[in-house]
C-alpha cells in the first residue's frame, strides 16, 4: 500500500508525464490557500474591531455575555485529538490499511463531538442574549465560529466518505492524503480562531 | 467541498481516455449543456461571456446617451431615471469585469488552451469543470434577474461601499443589493473551482518531455493569474458574507452605530480588487505574447523574463491595494508606503512591454487581424499604464480621485484587456476552434472601426476628468461649471464614437457566423505556429484531442532557427539527427 | 465633532484604530507572500527531486560511479 504515489508513475510509458503530486493533493492545497486567506480576512476584520473596542470600551465589550472559554478549551482539545488520531490513522494506513479503521473512526467521532458541542454552546449563548444582531461582537463571533463549523462539518463528510471507502478497502493513499490535508487545515485553524475570538 | 477527493484518482490523460475512438451517442443536451469536455466548457464560457458583453455594451450605450444628451429618450431604452442610471453604471462595471473579462480570458481561453497546449486530453477534474460553468451560469442569471425584482438592480457602484450598499434606506434596492452580492459571490466560487483545475492540470498533465520552461507563456500567465485570484479572493468572500448579513440580517459589521467600520469593507474589497486587475491582465499579455511571436517569426525575446516579471507583478499586487483609498481616511503613513509600491509595480509591467517590443524588433512582421489586435493592445495598455502613475501618487490622486481621468485610465487598461486581447485571441484561435478561417478583410474593417472610435471615446474623457468632471453623476445640468457647452461637445463626441464602435461589432458577429459556414478551410496549422494545440489530428480537435498524445521536445517559440528549412519548429517534432544518449 | 458615517472622521477617531489598521495591513500583505513563497519553494524543490529521480532511473547503471 505504501507505494500508491509511486504507482501513478509506474503506469506511465517511458517518456513520462511528470506529476508533482497526486491531483487531489494539489487541488486541495490550492483550495486551502483560498480558505486560509478567507479566514485571514475574517480574523483581520475581527482584530480591527477588537483593537478599537479594547481602546474605547475594554474587552470583552460591556453588556455582552462572557464567552465560554473553559468549555471551549475542552472542546478544542477534542478537535486537536481528532487531528492526532487522523495522523495515527495515516501512519497505520501506510503499514497496513485495515488497521487504520479504528483511529479514523475515533477521529470522526471526536470531530463530530466538536461540532455538536459547539452547537450546544451556541444555544446557551443565544439564551444569554448574544445574537448576530446584538452587537458587532456577537456578529463576528457567530460569523467566524459558524464559518469554521461549516468547514468542520464538510470535513466530517469527506472523512466519513474516506472511512467508508477504507472499510470497503477502496481507499487509495492520494485520496486519504486529500482528505487529511483538508481536515488538518480545519483542525490547525481552530486554535488561532480560539485565541483571537475567545481569549 | 468533497469534490476534489472524488476526482483525485482520474489523473487527467490516462484514465479518462479509454474509448475515445468509439463515438458514443450523446443527446443534444448532454453534448452541449452537460459536457465535461474542456473544449465544450470553454465554448460555453466564451459564448456566455460574449452575450454578457453585449448586455454590458448596451448599458454603456444607454448611460453615455444620457450623459451626452441629458433627458433624451434613448432609442431602445427610453428615458433614464437617476436610479436606472446608477444601476446601469454599477452593473456595466460588474458585468464587464466579472462576467466578461474573467470568463472569456481565464475560463474560456484557459479551458480551451491548457489541455491543448500541454498535450493532454482533458482537465484533471472534468466534472469540477462542468460544475464551475454551471455555477457561473447561475451567477449570471441571478445578476440579470436582479433587474426585474422590486426596486430594481443594485446601484451603489461596482465597488459596493457601505453604508450605501449595506442599508436599503440609502440604496433603495432592498432586493437588488443582496442579489448583486450573491451573484458576485457565486461567480467567485465558479472561478475558484476553475482555478483549482487550471493549476492542477498545468502541474500534472504536461506532455512527456515538457519542462516547466517549455510551457507556452499564455498557460503560465493563466496559471499565475489563477493562483493570484485564489490567494486574493478569500478576504472579499469574507467581506461579501458580512455585507449580505448587514443587508439582510441586520448585523452591523460595516455600521459605525453598531461598532462596525465602513473602511473595513474598502480594505477587504480592494485587497481582492487590485490583484483582480492583474488576474485579468496576465492572461491578456499571455495571449499577446503568443500572437506577436508567431507573426514576427522570431523567438520571444526573454521568455524567462516574461515569466519572472509576471511572478513579480503577482507578488507586488498584494501590497498596492490601498491606493484606491487615498481619500478614504487611511493613515497617511500607509498612503506613503502604498504610493511607493504602486509606482514600483509599473516596473515589471513596463519590462514585459519592452520584451514585446524587442520581440517585434527585426522580426518579419505579418499584419494579420490577430496581430493588429495584439499591437493595439500594447499601444492602448501603455497609455493606460502611464496615466496610472499620476493616480498612483497619493498627492495627485487627491485631485484626480473619482474624476473621469480615473475612468479613462482604467478603460485604457481594462478595454485592452477585456476587448482588444480577447479579439486578438478569438481571431487567432478561431481556425483551431471552428476549423475555418475568419474573413481577413472584414476582420480588418472591424479592427479599425473598433480601435479608432475606442480612442475617440476615452481621450475626451481624460480631458473632461482633468476639467474636474466627477464620476457617477446622472446629469451635469445642476453643475454650471460642468454644464458648459465645451464640455458637452466632448461628451457628445465620446458618445457618438461609442455608438459607432458598438455598431462595428455587428461586423464581427456577422464575420464570426458567416465564416463558420463559408470560411476557407483552415487546416491544422494555418499560422505556422510551434505550440502543441496546432498539432491535433483533426481541426477542430475531436473528443480526446489526439489519437496518440504528443511528446514535447523543445520550447514553444522556435521560430527562424538557423539551418532549418522551415522557419518554425513544432514542439512535438523529434530531433532530426540521432539523439545523443542521456550521458 | 465627528460624523459617524464619514470614513475620514471615523478612522481618525483614535490612535488604536489607526494602529489596528496598520498592523492588519501588514498582516494581510505578509500572509499571501508567505503562503505563495512557501508554495513556490515546495514546487521548485519537488521538481528538482523528480528530475533527479528521473536522471537516476534513466542513466545506464555503469555510469553511476
Amino acid at each position: 500500500m505504501s507505494g500508491k504515489v509511486l504507482q501513478l508513475s509506474q503506469k506511465m510509458p517511458a517518456a513520462r508525464r511528470r506529476q508533482i503530486a497526486p491531483n487531489g493533493v494539489i487541488g486541495i492545497t490550492v483550495f486551502c490557500l483560498t480558505e486560509t486567506m478567507f479566514f485571514a480576512g475574517l480574523i483581520s476584520a475581527h482584530t480591527l474591531f477588537r483593537m478599537q473596542t479594547t481602546a474605547t470600551d475594554g474587552w470583552p465589550p460591556p453588556g455582552q455575555p462572557r464567552l465560554p472559554i473553559e468549555e471551549t478549551a475542552l472542546n478544542s482539545a477534542a478537535l486537536l485529538a481528532s487531528g492526532v488520531f487522523l495522523f495515527v490513522a495515516h501512519q497505520r494506513y501506510r503499514a497496513a490499511a485495515s488497521t487504520a479503521m479504528r483511529p479514523m473512526l475515533a477521529s470522526l467521532f471526536l470531530g463530530a463531538f466538536f461540532v455538536i458541542f459547539q452547537g450546544v454552546e451556541w444555544v446557551a449563548l443565544l439564551g444569554e442574549g448574544l445574537t448576530m444582531t446584538s452587537s458587532a461582537h456577537g456578529g463576528f463571533f457567530y460569523l467566524i465560529v459558524g464559518m469554521h463549523a461549516i468547514h468542520a462539518a464538510a470535513g466530517l463528510l469527506v472523512l466519513g466518505w474516506a472511512y467508508l471507502r477504507l472499510r470497503r478497502a477502496e481507499l487509495v493513499l492520494s485520496q486519504l492524503l486529500t482528505v487529511e490535508i483538508f481536515w488538518y487545515f480545519v483542525v490547525l485553524l481552530w486554535p488561532i480562531l480560539y485565541w483571537r475570538v475567545y481569549l | 467541498m468533497a469534490e476534489p477527493a472524488q476526482e483525485s484518482e482520474s489523473h487527467g490523460a490516462e484514465d479518462h481516455g479509454h474509448g475515445h475512438d468509439d463515438h458514443h451517442q450523446e443527446s443534444w443536451f448532454i453534448h452541449y449543456c452537460w459536457s465535461t469536455d474542456h473544449k465544450m466548457i470553454a465554448m460555453q464560457y466564451m459564448f456566455t461571456g460574449m452575450a454578457m458583453a453585449i448586455i454590458g455594451g448596451f448599458m454603456a450605450y444607454v448611460f453615455r446617451m444620457q450623459l451626452a444628451f441629458p433627458g433624451i429618450e434613448v432609442p431602445g431604452f427610453g428615458q433614464v431615471s437617476p436610479t436606472e442610471y446608477n444601476s446601469l453604471v454599477t452593473n456595466h462595471g460588474a458585468i464587464m469585469i466579472f462576467w466578461v473579462a474573467m470568463p472569456v480570458l481565464i475560463a474560456a481561453f484557459g479551458n480551451y488552451l491548457i489541455p491543448l497546449m500541454l498535450g493532454c486530453d482533458d482537465m484533471v477534474f472534468p466534472r469540477l469543470n462542468r460544475l464551475s460553468y454551471q455555477i457561473f451560469l447561475i451567477s449570471a442569471i441571478v445578476l440579470l434577474g436582479s433587474f426585474f425584482v422590486e426596486g430594481g438592480a443594485f446601484g451603489g457602484a461596482w465597488t459596493a461601499y457601505p453604508p450605501l450598499s449595506s442599508k436599503a434606506e440609502y440604496n433603495m434596492t432592498p432586493l437588488g443589493a443582496p442579489l448583486w452580492v450573491i451573484a458576485v459571490g457565486l461567480e467567485f466560487v465558479a472561478f475558484l473551482l476553475g482555478g483549482i483545475n487550471f493549476v492542477t492540470t498545468a502541474m500534472n498533465s504536461r506532455a512527456p518531455g515538457m519542462k516547466m520552461f517549455d510551457i507556452p507563456i499564455v498557460i503560465w500567465m493563466i496559471v499565475i493569474a489563477s493562483i493570484l485570484f485564489m490567494a486574493s479572493v478569500g478576504p472579499l468572500i469574507a467581506g461579501a458574507i458580512m455585507l449580505v448579513f448587514d443587508q439582510t440580517a441586520g448585523t452591523g459589521f460595516f455600521d459605525p452605530d453598531k461598532g462596525g467600520d465602513p473602511v473595513l469593507w474598502q480594505h477587504l474589497f480592494w485587497f481582492f480588487g487590485h490583484p483582480e486587475v492583474y488576474v485579468v491582465l496576465l492572461p491578456a499579455v499571455g495571449i499577446v505574447a503568443e500572437i506577436i511571436t508567431v507573426f514576427s517569426r522570431k523567438k520571444l525575446f526573454g521568455y524567462k523574463t516574461v515569466i519572472f516579471t509576471a511572478l513579480a507583478t503577482g507578488l507586488l499586487s498584494f501590497f498596492v491595494w490601498a491606493h484606491h483609498q487615498f481619500i478614504s481616511g487611511i493613515d497617511p503613513r500607509m498612503a506613503n508606503v502604498f504610493t511607493v509600491t504602486t509606482v514600483l509595480i509599473s516596473v515589471p509591467i513596463a519590462e514585459m512591454m519592452f520584451v514585446y517590443i524587442a520581440t517585434l524588433y527585426g522580426g518579419s512582421i505579418r499584419l494579420t487581424t490577430p496581430m493588429l489586435w495584439a499591437l493595439s493592445f500594447i499601444f492602448a495598455f501603455i497609455i493606460g499604464g502611464v496615466t496610472g502613475i499620476f493616480l498612483g501618487a497619493s498627492g495627485s490622486d487627491i485631485y484626480f480621485h473619482d474624476t473621469y481621468f480615473v475612468l479613462a485610465h482604467f478603460h485604457y487598461t481594462f478595454y485592452p484587456i477585456a476587448i482588444l486581447s480577447v479579439f486578438a485571441g478569438v481571431t487567432y484561435w478561431y481556425p483551431k476552434m471552428f476549423g475555418t478561417m475568419l474573413n481577413e478583410t472584414l476582420g480588418k474593417i472591424h479592427f479599425w472601426l473598433t480601435f479608432i472610435p475606442y480612442n475617440c471615446i476615452f481621450i475626451p474623457l481624460f480631458m473632461l476628468g482633468l476639467g474636474g468632471q466627477h464620476r457617477r453623476i446622472w446629469s451635469y445640468e445642476n453643475f454650471p461649471e460642468l454644464a458648459r457647452p465645451e464640455y458637452y461637445a466632448l461628451r457628445e463626441f465620446a458618445t457618438i464614437s461609442l455608438v459607432i464602435m458598438l455598431l462595428a461589432q455587428f461586423i464581427f458577429i456577422f464575420n464570426f457566423f458567416w465564416s463558420l459556414k463559408s470560411g476557407k478551410k483552415a487546416g491544422a496549422n494555418p499560422w505556422k505556429a510551434c505550440t502543441l494545440e496546432w498539432t491535433t489530428d483533426q481541426t477542430p480537435p475531436g473528443h480526446g484531442n489526439w489519437k496518440e498524445l504528443p511528446t514535447c521536445y523543445r520550447g514553444p517559440y522556435e521560430f527562424s532557427v538557423p539551418g532549418r528549412e522551415k522557419d518554425y519548429w513544432p514542439q512535438n517534432e523529434p530531433e532530426p539527427e540521432p539523439e545523443p544518449s542521456a550521458s | 465633532m465627528t460624523a459617524l458615517a464619514c470614513a475620514v472622521c471615523y478612522a481618525a477617531k483614535d490612535d488604536a484604530s489607526q494602529l489596528a489598521f496598520l498592523i492588519m495591513t501588514g498582516f494581510m500583505t505578509g500572509l499571501p507572500l508567505l503562503l505563495l513563497g512557501a508554495g513556490i519553494y515546495w514546487v521548485v524543490r519537488r521538481m528538482r527531486r523528480l528530475e533527479e529521480q528521473e536522471r537516476v532511473a534513466e542513466a545506464p547503471a555503469p555510469t553511476a560511479d
